[in-house]
């Protein structure tokens, strides 16, 4: 019985003129995004592999541990066809003895971002609606609006054109037909939305630089499935309100005015009242913090007195940062070491400071996001969008995850780096390379080679350039990468839950309207 | 075959639109419901169908109870509306076959559906045509053809011919007869005394949602039904 009613829902759609023209929005609308975004993705996956490339490189030519920075590159989200996520999210994170990762960073490393997952210039809010076309926004505004505008009148429309009675003069159920309709709705949509997937994945196919495995293909699927399901409950809350209109014109008017509540107002005002409910953290209590926390590091770092015993040049000096001397005597080099015994682990434990006031910052934003996060939550768009992003790994917690593990993966770097800041090579290679010495008989020697082959050849003795590099191969490396697709779902599921709840109250309350639906 | 017993309805805006209604119809006979508008002969078929739950009283199709088990009642009727509407962009045999399935009878064959289009009078050109281009004769014509490949024993019609031309509203009354020669229970409402007259076994006068007369073929045959109809419509 159910299977006429579907077939005969699919019929009466598919011969509309209304499915023509949103089928054509939509498959239009998800290849010409589908394609610029597998574009994007492409070039960033290139941008990607030569960062990783650059940074590895760099690594490798450290000459002394003082200065050595991990730069932990953050690969592109395949996904991010689906949710590019906030725009402003950092691709590499910074992992190094002066700087311990954070999620707002307030300019120590390369991961400085304003707010989590927001906007840091709060604006309006609008335009920030609108700033991130994927395909989870076409799916979430076109085809929400097409499933609205597919079954506005399938109740109040029959009802005023008699053909409810008749279906319902046959043996057919009510719950049935509610089923019938809801069913041939959600497949006639299927339609748009799998061309668009397929579109989406006939690009992936096709394009010469990218392939994807398995996990790629699951997380797909996971997508696929909450649109439908994100369709479902907006079909089944159409129906609802098709099932309470007294004619299809004013479900029409009802359905659009709830369109633009769910898919903008919501999204947009949750923001406004976030920041009434729970004022988002003070940035520039954060900045002051860390001024003081830099102010006292310098009162302390400059009590410490040090009495140069030794001559030194080609140097590097940086209280915040690493230090590396080059032409300095053994002597003065010792005499440095003494001196570092003191001052690195204040430094380290400036870096921790740093952290914790910025943390602290970021921790009431966290708040300040979940707040507004909550209040977006009675729009399914938003939901939705919450789903994918999850799952494509394009979230602010998919980010914050990999802050996490870099963080991590510093206390592993500063347990294999301790040690080695009670050494010379923390800071000099002077006792493998002793010609760089700056000594009397060296800088005689010097003078020669000047008159003789001029100043260049000079140079050349006292360059970082003949210096090895360090040997790293113990060094702990980093495992910061995309999360893994199970965890990805994961992250997704509490707005999975959510939406499926709706879906299912939805289909309840019409399953009940429908029951006693009047067709006088 | 279709029965009434103290059939109540009272809408929620307190209007009481059919009374302790009773009616009998036997297998074979047509039962013309005549009255003005708002008398109450659309809601008795409104009920019928479970369309509408009635206040209290009960409406039986072959015993069974239209509102405890509504689509087990309604397996043993076929309904025809005053303005039969049908799905414009199907066919006339797509609508066809999809209201017979709906009614749970599978495997007719293209044939099938011709030629209970052709008893019905359709003209065989319409067989294929979208039912959005057909008349409102041709439409109702529809309605019986889906009513009789339903193959209910009960037929409820409501102001069927209301709005057919004289040739089309002969050819359907010609359809009923034919109908009720094959044994099936007929209620009809009707605002056409003439025809009430001409075909029905049994007539009820409703007013004010009661059933204000009831009179056989055979009380009717030496009276004026038309006068009839007249005075009691004045009765206050």
């Amino acid at each position: 019985m159910i299977l006429h009613i579907v077939r005969k829902e699919l019929l009466v759609n598919l011969l509309s003129m209304r499915f023509l023209a949103g089928f054509i929005v939509s498959a239009l609308m998800m290849g010409i995004v589908g394609y610029v975004l597998v574009e994007d993705y492409a070039a960033r996956v290139q941008k990607y592999l030569a960062d990783v490339q650059e940074h590895r490189e760099a690594l490798a030519q450290t000459k002394v541990y003082s200065t050595i920075a991990v730069v932990v590159d953050i690969p592109p989200s395949p996904l991010s066809v689906f949710s590019r996520g906030s725009q402003d999210l950092p691709t590499s994170v910074l992992v190094s003895p002066y700087h311990t990762p954070s999620l707002i960073d307030e300019g120590g490393g390369t991961a400085t971002i304003g707010l989590s997952g927001t906007s840091s210039q709060p604006g309006n809010p609008l335009l920030r609606m609108f700033s991130s076309i994927d395909l989870g926004f076409v799916i979430s505004t076109i085809l929400s609006l097409f499933a609205v505008l597919l079954v506005f009148d399938s109740f109040s429309g029959e009802r005023e054109q008699g053909t409810l009675k008749m279906l319902l003069s046959s043996s057919t159920g009510r719950v049935h037909l509610f089923a019938g309709k809801f069913l041939g709705a959600l497949l006639t949509l299927a339609i748009p939305l799998t061309v668009g997937f397929l579109e989406v994945m006939l690009l992936w196919a096709l394009h010469p630089a990218l392939s994807f495995g398995g996990s790629v293909w699951v997380s797909t699927g996971l997508i696929y499935l909450s649109s439908l399901m994100f369709l479902s409950g907006f079909l089944s809350l159409a129906l609802l309100l098709s099932l309470y209109a007294r004619e299809s014109s004013s479900c029409l008017m009802y359905l659009l005015l709830g369109w633009v509540t769910v898919a903008v107002v919501i999204p947009a005002g949750a923001e406004f009242i976030a920041d009434s409910v729970r004022p988002r953290g003070d940035r520039e209590n954060m900045l002051s913090e860390s001024a003081n926390a830099r102010r006292e590091f310098l009162k302390v770092y400059e009590s410490i007195e040090y009495r140069q015993i030794g001559s030194w040049n080609n140097v590097s000096l940086d209280p915040f940062a690493g230090e590396s001397f080059l032409g300095i005597t053994q002597e003065e080099a010792l005499n440095r070491l003494a001196y570092n015994r003191k001052v690195v682990p204040m430094k380290f434990r400036y870096a921790e400071e740093r952290y914790r006031a910025v943390e602290s910052y970021a921790q009431s934003l966290r708040r300040w996001g979940r707040t507004r996060d909550n209040l977006m939550r009675p729009s399914l768009c938003v939901v939705y969008n919450n789903v994918v992003k999850a799952i494509a790994g394009t979230d602010i917690d998919s980010f914050d995850d990999a802050v996490q593990r870099a963080r991590l993966y510093r206390g592993a770097m500063m347990a294999y780096l301790e040690p080695k800041s009670a050494t010379p090579e923390w800071f000099t290679r002077v006792f493998e390379y002793p010609d760089v010495q700056p000594t009397e008989s060296n800088q005689r020697y010097w003078q020669s080679l000047i008159e003789k082959q001029g100043e260049r050849a000079v140079e050349k003795i006292l360059s970082w350039d003949r210096v090895t590099a360090l040997d790293l191969a113990s060094m702990p490396s980093p495992a910061v990468g995309a999360p893994e697709s199970a965890e990805r779902a994961a992250h997704a599921l509490p707005d999975g839950v959510i939406l499926f709840a709706s879906c299912l109250l939805f289909i309840a309350l019409s399953i009940i309207r429908v029951l006693h639906y009047p067709l006088n | 075959m279709i029965q009434a017993i103290d059939l109540t309805k009272r809408y929620e805006d307190g209007l009481l639109a059919l009374d302790h209604l009773n009616i009998n119809i036997q297998p074979g006979q047509i039962y013309c419901l005549l009255g003005a508008n708002g008398a109450g002969k659309t809601t008795t078929i409104n009920l019928f169908f479970n369309f509408i739950e009635p206040t209290s009283g009960k409406a039986l199709l072959n015993g069974k109870d239209c509102t405890r088990e509504p689509l087990e009642a309604k397996q043993y009727a076929a309904y025809v509306s005053e303005n039969v509407m049908l799905y414009g962009n199907f066919t006339a045999r797509q609508n066809l076959d999809f209201f017979t399935k709906l009614a749970g009878r599978k495997n007719l064959s293209k044939e099938d559906y011709y030629m209970v289009m052709r008893q019905v009078g359709l003209p065989e050109r319409a067989f294929e045509q979208r039912v959005k281009t057909f008349s409102k004769g041709m439409r109702q014509k529809l309605g019986i053809a889906i009513a009789i490949l339903k193959q209910a024993p009960a037929l409820l019609l409501d102001e069927p011919t209301s709005g057919l031309d004289p040739k089309a509203g002969a050819e359907f009354v010609e359809l009923l007869l034919r109908l009720r020669g094959e044994g099936k229970a007929i209620l009809m409402s009707t605002h056409d005394i003439f025809r009430a007259k001409e075909i029905a076994d049994v007539v009820g006068i409703m007013k004010e949602g009661v059933l204000i007369m009831e009179k056989t073929k055979e009380d009717l045959k030496y009276e004026d039904l038309e006068k009839l109809y007249l005075k009691y419509m004045e009765v206050s």
